[in-house]
């Protein structure tokens, strides 16, 4: 008996543009239809509703961009990799591209922290000392937010642990902030509760201008793209 | 996108409706094209990227020299407040630019609760809703779609009307519009020219209206326009444009599927149906044409449905092999090939089950009337011997779930007919006990009404519609009548009917109520959750207007206010059917009729052809 043939293929896929709107589900339609519109021998699950293997390693928020969103597929024979990003960008939607795409990825599960690039508009009337501020608010060991657990119930979470970086600068009359964040298989911090942070606890609006994907980590900091 | 779009998308649900830069959109250079069309759908964007009259005239008109067609959709209120507060003006979604900017908006008119949805989208543009408050620099508003054959409650807000098909017609338009020189043209001008030189355009500002009363007395056409404007037909389906690409959407919408149309027209003459008369003569697409536009279809899209679209999907004379085509395309690359209700005198489980494959959902029949007689009335020539013979066939092949289809307020309906929609019901249920092959599933059998509406250019336009007291209490002589537990039972409000019904049958004088509703709050009236009616009511009440003066019943001898469209059957053929419904005699199908025609005038549309019976 011969065994099918599987090649687990990593693709980096960037989500920009008018694309920064798509849902996650929704994403995952986009990309496997552009599979099938590629012509590429993929993988189904068996059964009655028989679906495209296709798995988006982290979620990201709707409204958000990113250069290096992970999607894992499986096609059913030998492939080389390096065609598919051709094979793949025609026929994608405005601000969906494949950069890359490789065999043997870096498992998901190793996938502990996510870089962002977050413009803010710098609320009207912000003095000198709001950067300030905002670095001693989020970067206190005893900052904490109310966060919901796997099974939808609210606790308060020490996010100390979930913060491996932040840089906040101004720019452009906007304020810049690369923050480093966790997102591991059990758990992470979106930067959203870092806005809500602000607005609750100094009474600061920060408005979102862009928030951006760059880049995932594993626990000693080594990118994982 | 600029910032202040961002901000507001990111505070609405479902932002993706209004992004735009879905695969497949066209885009152009606005410096290389000199006539600009936004195609406006009054919906959300998940009704109006389902709808395949929208995809072929977008791909009519980006195949026109010259022509950027674009699109745009009805904001869901939380997007409308916020580009209220924010001053953001509705744009198109392929290029951003605001609707103000084009030289047409074409307004499709799928259904009469969308009228308020044109208001919005008009005021959220920026541009005056009365077509005679407009100016030279204001674009030029154009509707088409099923509504038109009666649009004169929305007359008032048009410049002008495309009837029938606009595959051939609009690019007609486009070019009789650059030929003018554009803007350039004085509009008054043009409409005339419109009105006069094309065919199948109705310009609403040509044709004055006297009433009597209640009554339509007379309609007069000025400058030269026609008496009468007959409607548009593609003749030639097979060469006609059908478009293998087009914008695919990138969220989740109502239909997502490549589709493929079989056939326009209907052969079987049902009274009730305005489609199966507005849509004739019968015109088929080939098999090898339908074939080939599906495949092309699912390269393009990605999809993993196909829907074979008609008005009567069994009726297609090759069905058969087009089936065998598909099917095993289909298979291959595990596509979900989709049919809509099979006729119960037509079916065939061989091919439902080829269809439907191992997965046996739900299957739908619409016998419409629940006894003989009044099926007989309506010219729904089906019996229950047939219905229950295809409901035997399916349950023996494992089948367990039936849709059942009926109206209420028929011409001539008793409650003996209401009840025997019940005892059909029953009959389907014993007849389950009798073939069905695993009884351990269960049986589910759903009997859904909706109310009648005597529509315009259907033998039943001069009947009355029956008062929503009336309807209501036709409703609960039916659920009184529904005791087995295996039949569920869902109907329409008969509220949104009335509406309907008022809209359909209306005249000019109603254009006011409808911008009265509007500004009471009303919008998005065809969903459940967005409708007003008390705010219609007091609309109807504030412009001083009785809407049952609309439900009457019409005189024979009465000019219809939508007389100055000819949809091609003719009058004397539906008052002849009329009359046979009255005697309870049936209209044989065009097919069994004698000599192969039912004599009903649509034949004359075609140059020197035949009817594809």
């Amino acid at each position: 008996m011969s065994e099918q043939i599987e090649c687990k293929v990593r693709l980096t896929v960037t989500k920009e543009g008018r694309s920064v709107y798509i849902s996650h589900l929704d994403f995952m339609r986009v990309l496997i239809r552009a599979l099938i519109r590629a012509n590429l021998p993929l993988k189904h699950s068996e059964g009655f509703h028989q679906r495209t293997y296709l798995s988006l390693v982290r979620p990201l928020s709707l409204g958000y961009e990113s250069g290096c969103e992970l999607c894992d597929i499986v096609l059913t024979k030998r492939y080389d990799v390096r065609t598919l990003p051709a094979l793949l960008n025609p026929v994608l939607p405005e601000g969906v591209r494949v950069v890359s795409a490789v065999e043997n990825a870096v498992n998901g599960r190793d996938i502990i922290w996510t870089s962002y690039d977050i413009v803010l508009e710098k609320p009207e009337g912000a003095d000198e000392t709001l950067l300030e501020k905002l670095r001693t608010l989020w970067l206190d060991p005893e900052f904490s937010v109310m966060k919901r657990n796997k099974k939808g119930k609210l606790n308060a979470v020490c996010v100390a642990g979930y913060i491996r970086s932040i840089d906040l600068a101004e720019k452009d009359g906007d304020l810049l902030l690369k923050a480093v964040l966790k997102d591991s298989p059990d758990g992470g911090l979106n930067p959203s509760y870092l806005l809500n942070a602000a607005q609750e606890s100094l009474g600061v609006t920060l408005e979102l201008v862009s928030c951006r994907r760059t880049g995932f980590y594993n626990e000693k900091g080594e990118s994982c793209l | 996108m600029d910032r202040k779009l961002q901000k507001i998308l990111r505070r609405v649900q479902k932002p993706a409706r209004y992004a735009g830069g879905e695969y497949g959109a066209t885009i152009k250079d606005k410096n290389e094209v000199n006539t600009r069309v936004a195609f406006c759908f009054p919906d959300t964007y998940e009704v109006g990227m389902s709808n395949l009259g929208v995809r072929i005239l977008y791909a009519a008109l980006n195949e026109t020299e010259g022509v950027w067609c674009e699109r745009a959709y009805t904001p869901w209120p939380d997007m409308e407040a916020e580009m209220r507060k924010e001053q953001v003006p509705l744009y198109a979604l392929e290029s951003g630019d605001p609707l103000g900017a084009f030289d047409f908006l074409a307004f499709s008119l799928q259904y009469e609760m969308s009228y308020t949805n044109v208001l919005t989208m008009l005021d959220l543009a920026g541009i005056p809703m009365l077509a005679s408050e407009r100016s030279a620099d204001d674009p030029i508003v154009i509707c088409g779609g099923p509504c038109t054959y009666n649009a004169e409650p929305m007359a008032d807000y048009f410049d002008l009307m495309s009837i029938g098909e606009g595959e051939e017609a609009l690019p007609e338009l486009m070019r009789l519009y650059q030929k003018m020189g554009g803007k350039k043209a004085d509009k008054q001008t043009f409409l005339k020219a419109v009105a006069t030189e094309l065919k199948g355009f109705y310009v609403p500002s040509l044709y004055d209206y006297e009433y009597d009363g209640a009554k339509t007395v007379a309609i007069m056409p000025k400058e030269g326009a026609p008496e009468r404007v007959t409607k548009r037909i593609v003749e030639d389906l097979d060469n006609a444009i059908y478009p293998t690409t087009y914008p695919v959407p990138s969220t989740e919408v109502i239909h997502d599927r490549a589709v493929i149309e079989l056939f326009r027209g209907c052969i079987r003459g049902c009274r009730f149906c305005q489609a199966g008369h507005t849509y004739r003569p019968i015109r088929e697409k080939s098999p090898e044409t339908l074939a080939r536009q599906a495949v092309e279809q699912l390269k393009f899209s990605g999809c993993e449905e196909l829907a074979m679209t008609s008005l009567s999907t069994s009726d297609y004379s090759g069905l058969r092999p087009l089936c065998d085509d598909l099917l095993a395309y289909c298979d291959k690359h595990k596509i979900n090939l989709s049919v809509p209700s099979l006729r119960a005198d037509s079916f065939s489980t061989e091919l439902s089950e080829r269809i439907s494959g191992v997965r046996k959902s739900s299957i739908t029949f619409a016998p419409e009337a629940g006894s003989q007689r009044l099926r007989d009335v309506i010219n729904k020539n089906i019996t229950e011997e047939e219905l229950l013979n295809a409901c035997g066939q399916m349950f023996s092949h494992g089948w367990s779930s039936v849709k059942l289809y009926f109206m209420l307020g028929l011409p001539t309906e008793t409650d003996d007919d209401i009840r025997a929609i019940a005892e059909l019901a029953d009959s389907v249920v014993h007849c389950w006990r009798t073939h069905a092959s695993n009884k351990q599933k269960g049986l589910r059998v759903t009997v859904s009404t909706s109310l009648f509406i005597p529509k315009p250019f259907t033998p039943f336009q001069w009947e009355p519609m029956c008062s929503m007291d009336e309807l209501a209490r036709k409703v609960s002589v039916l659920r009184s009548a529904i005791k087995a537990k295996a039949v569920v039972y869902h109907y329409h409000d008969p509220k949104t009917s009335f509406l309907e019904g008022v809209f359909a049958r209306g005249d000019r004088r109603l254009a006011p109520v409808i911008y009265e509703a509007w500004k009471n709050g009303c919008r998005l009236d065809g969903w459940d959750e967005q409708f007003k009616f008390d705010a219609w009511m007091l609309a109807f009440e504030t412009c001083g207007i009785d809407p049952q003066d609309y439900l009457r019943e019409r005189g024979l001898d009465e000019l219809l206010p939508w007389h100055v469209i000819d949809c091609g059957v003719t009058d004397a053929y539906l008052k002849r059917s009329l009359a046979d419904a009255h005697e309870g005699k049936i209209t044989p199908d065009c097919r069994a009729a004698e000599g192969g025609c039912s004599g009903c005038g649509a034949l004359r549309l075609l140059n020197g052809g035949k009817c594809d019976v």
